[in-house]
C-alpha cells in the first residue's frame, strides 16, 4: 500500500513539477541575455494548448510515428517509479540503474526511428545525430551510475542513495568525478547546450527538434511533455545519487513534506546549474562532441579504479 | 529491438546478466578488475551502437518513402511466410518476459559441467526474477514488462479521453515549400556517416570525388558529379590480408622445394635417412 501511494506521489511529481522546471530554466536564461523571459507556467500553457489542437499527420508516416509519442511518454512514467526520491524505500525488482539506462535507450531508438519515418531530410538527419550521441553518451551514463554502484555494492538505485548519504569521506573524490560526467550526460541526453540547442527551430545543426519537426497537435504535447520529463528525471537522479541530504527525517506527513521542500530544492539547484552551464557554454561542432563524451567515460574509470584500489 | 538490447525483450536480460558477470569481475579488485571494467565498458558503447545500427537497419528499409520503383509496388507476404517470421519475433518477447525461468532452465544444463560445479548460478534465477548473488542487484522481467505496458496504456487511454474532439488530418510531409521527392531522404550510408567519422582513425573511410565539367576551360558548369564513399572492412584489412599474404608466401616457398620430380624426393628421403640415423647414432 505504501509502495503504490509513494509510487502515485513520485509520478505526480515528475510529470506535474517537470513543465515548472523547464520555465525555471528558460526564465534564468532570458535574465542572464538580459530579457524579461516568459513566465513560470508557460510550459502548462503550451502543453494545455496543444492538447486541445488539431492535428496534421504526415501521409508518409506509419504506425511508429503515430505510436512513438505514447509509448516515450509511458516510458516517462514508468521511469518515474524508479526515481530515488524516498531513499527509504527498499524493494528489490524496482531501480536497477541498468534497467533506467535502456529504458531511456529505449525511448531514444523509437525517436529516431519516429524521426526517419515521415521521409523529410530533417527528421533523417536528426535521427543519425541523436543516435551517434546516444550511443557515445550511453558508456558514460552507465559508468557514472557504476562507479556508485560499485562503492555500494548494488546496483539498486535506492540503496546506492543510502549508500552515498553516509558515505566517508574517502569516496568523496570518486563521487565528484561521477558527478561531473553525469552532468555531461544529462546534457547530451537532453539535447541542451554544448550539444544542441533545445529552443532552435530550423537551424541545420539541430537534434532533437528535427526529429520531432513534423509531430503537431496531442502528439507534439506528449513528445515535448515527456522532453520534459526526462529532464526532471535527470535532475532528480542527479539529486538522489549525487546530493543525498536530508534523507533521514521521520516518517509519517510532517516529515515527507519536509522531505519533499528539500527534494525540490535540490531540483531547483540542478536547474539553475543547467541553465548557467547553458548560458556560459557555447554549442560545439558536432564532431567534438565525442571528445566531451568519452572525456566523461574516461572520468567515471579513474573514478572506479579510485574506489578500487581504496 | 531483441538485438539492440531493448527491454523488455530477451536481448536486454542477456545483456543484463552479461553487465553482471562483468561487474562482480570487476569487484575482484587489482589489474584483473580492470580488464573486466575495461570489457564492461566496451559493452556498454557497443549495445548503444548496435542500437543506431538497427534504427538506421529498420528505418531505412522499411519507414518512410520508397526509393525504387518495385520497392513502391512491394506487398505483404503470405501468411505462411509472416507467421514463420512471427514466430520468431513472439519468441524473443516470450523468452523477454519469461527470462528468470528460462535462464534457470539452461543454468541446470551449464550446472553438469565441472568448471562450473559449486558456482552460485542457481542462486542468480528464480522464478521470473533475475538477482545476482550478496543482493548486488535484481530486476524482474515480467515486472517490467506489465509496468511498461501498463503506463503506455495509460497514457494512451487519457490522451484519447482528453482530445477525442480533435481532428486529425493527413497532408504532405513539410519541407521548406519545396516538393519532397525520395532522393532527399537520409540513406543508410548518410545515416552512419557520422559514426564514421567519428571512429575514422580506426576505420579508415576513403572518399573519392569526380566531377565533369561541360567546359573544361571554364570550370562553373559541371555537368556531372560523382562521390565514391567506402570504407574498408578493418578486419580484412588487418587481419585476413595479411595472413592471406603470409600463407601465400609459405606455399610459394613450399613449391621451389616440391617441383614434381620424382628424384628430387627420393633424395629429400635419403637425406632425412640419413638425418634421422645420425641424430639416432649420436
Amino acid at each position: 500500500m505504501t509502495l503504490a501511494f509513494i509510487w502515485t506521489i513520485q509520478i505526480i511529481l515528475v510529470l506535474g513539477l517537470s513543465p515548472l522546471l523547464i520555465g525555471i530554466i528558460k526564465k534564468i536564461k532570458a535574465r542572464l541575455q538580459s530579457r524579461q523571459g516568459i513566465n513560470l507556467l508557460q510550459p502548462y500553457r503550451d502543453l494545455w494548448k496543444l492538447l486541445h489542437k488539431d492535428e496534421v499527420i504526415s501521409t508518409d508516416a506509419s504506425w511508429i510515428f503515430k505510436f512513438s509519442p505514447y509509448l516515450i511518454f509511458g516510458l516517462t512514467i514508468f521511469l518515474a517509479i524508479n526515481l530515488p526520491v524516498f531513499a527509504r524505500l527498499n524493494f528489490p525488482y524496482v531501480g536497477d540503474f541498468l534497467l533506467v539506462a535502456y529504458v531511456l535507450a529505449l525511448g531514444t531508438f523509437f525517436l529516431a526511428l519516429a524521426g526517419l519515418d515521415i521521409g523529410s531530410a530533417f527528421g533523417g538527419f536528426g535521427s543519425s545525430r541523436e543516435m551517434t550521441l546516444a550511443s557515445l553518451a550511453e558508456g558514460g551514463l552507465i559508468f557514472s551510475f557504476l562507479v556508485l554502484a560499485i562503492a555500494a555494492k548494488s546496483t539498486n538505485i535506492y540503496a546506492i542513495a543510502g549508500f552515498v548519504s553516509q558515505a566517508s569521506v574517502f569516496y568523496l573524490l570518486p563521487i565528484i568525478l561521477a558527478a561531473i560526467s553525469f552532468v555531461m550526460c544529462l546534457l547530451a541526453e537532453n539535447s541542451r547546450y554544448p550539444f544542441d540547442n533545445p529552443s532552435t527551430h530550423l537551424e541545420l545543426t539541430m537534434v532533437h527538434e528535427a526529429m520531432i519537426l513534423e509531430y503537431s497537435g496531442k502528439r507534439l504535447a506528449l513528445i515535448e511533455w515527456a522532453a520534459y520529463n526526462k529532464l526532471f528525471i535527470f535532475a532528480a537522479l542527479a539529486a538522489g545519487l549525487f546530493l543525498p541530504f536530508g534523507l533521514s527525517f521521520g516518517a509519517g506527513i510532517f516529515g515527507m513534506l519536509i522531505y519533499l521542500a528539500i527534494f525540490s530544492l535540490k531540483i531547483l539547484f540542478i536547474g539553475v546549474l543547467v541553465a548557467v552551464l547553458e548560458s556560459t557554454l557555447a554549442k560545439f561542432r558536432f564532431f567534438r562532441l565525442p571528445d566531451l563524451l568519452f572525456t566523461a567515460f574516461i572520468l567515471n574509470i579513474l573514478a572506479i579504479v579510485l574506489i578500487i584500489s581504496l | 529491438m531483441a538485438i539492440s538490447a531493448l527491454p523488455p525483450f530477451n536481448g536486454f536480460f542477456s545483456e543484463w546478466l552479461c553487465f553482471q558477470s562483468l561487474f562482480s569481475g570487476a569487484n575482484l579488485g587489482g589489474s584483473l578488475g580492470l580488464t573486466f571494467l575495461l570489457s564492461a565498458g566496451f559493452l556498454a558503447f557497443t549495445s548503444a551502437l548496435a542500437a543506431a545500427c538497427f534504427v538506421k537497419a529498420f528505418g531505412v528499409s522499411f519507414l518512410a518513402r520508397t526509393r525504387s520503383h518495385e520497392a513502391e509496388h512491394a506487398k505483404e507476404a503470405g501468411p505462411a511466410m509472416l507467421s514463420g517470421m512471427g514466430i520468431l519475433a513472439l519468441l524473443t518477447l516470450v523468452f523477454g518476459v519469461f527470462a528468470g525461468s528460462i535462464s534457470g532452465l539452461l543454468a541446470k544444463t551449464s550446472l553438469g559441467l565441472s568448471s562450473l560445479a559449486g558456482s552460485e548460478l542457481e542462486s542468480v534465477f528464480n522464478f521470473n526474477n533475475l538477482q545476482t548473488p550478496q543482493n548486488f542487484s535484481a530486476v524482474s522481467a515480467p515486472a517490467v514488462f506489465s509496468g511498461l505496458l501498463l503506463a503506455i496504456g495509460v497514457v494512451a487511454a487519457v490522451i484519447y479521453f482528453i482530445t477525442r474532439k480533435n481532428k486529425v488530418t493527413a497532408n504532405r510531409t513539410w519541407d521548406c515549400g519545396h516538393d519532397i521527392r525520395q532522393g532527399m531522404e537520409i540513406t543508410a550510408t548518410g545515416f552512419a556517416r557520422s559514426i564514421i567519422v567519428i571512429f575514422r582513425g580506426l576505420l579508415k573511410p576513403t572518399k573519392q570525388t569526380s566531377i565533369e565539367y561541360h567546359d573544361d576551360e571554364m570550370r562553373y558548369f559541371p555537368k556531372r558529379q560523382s562521390i565514391d564513399v567506402g570504407r574498408d572492412d578493418v578486419y580484412q584489412h588487418f587481419f585476413y590480408i595479411p595472413l592471406k599474404r603470409v600463407s601465400y608466401w609459405l606455399s610459394e616457398m613450399a613449391k621451389k622445394i616440391q617441383n614434381g620430380n620424382v628424384n628430387l624426393y627420393i633424395l629429400y628421403i635419403f637425406a632425412t635417412l640419413i638425418i634421422l640415423l645420425l641424430i639416432t647414432v649420436r
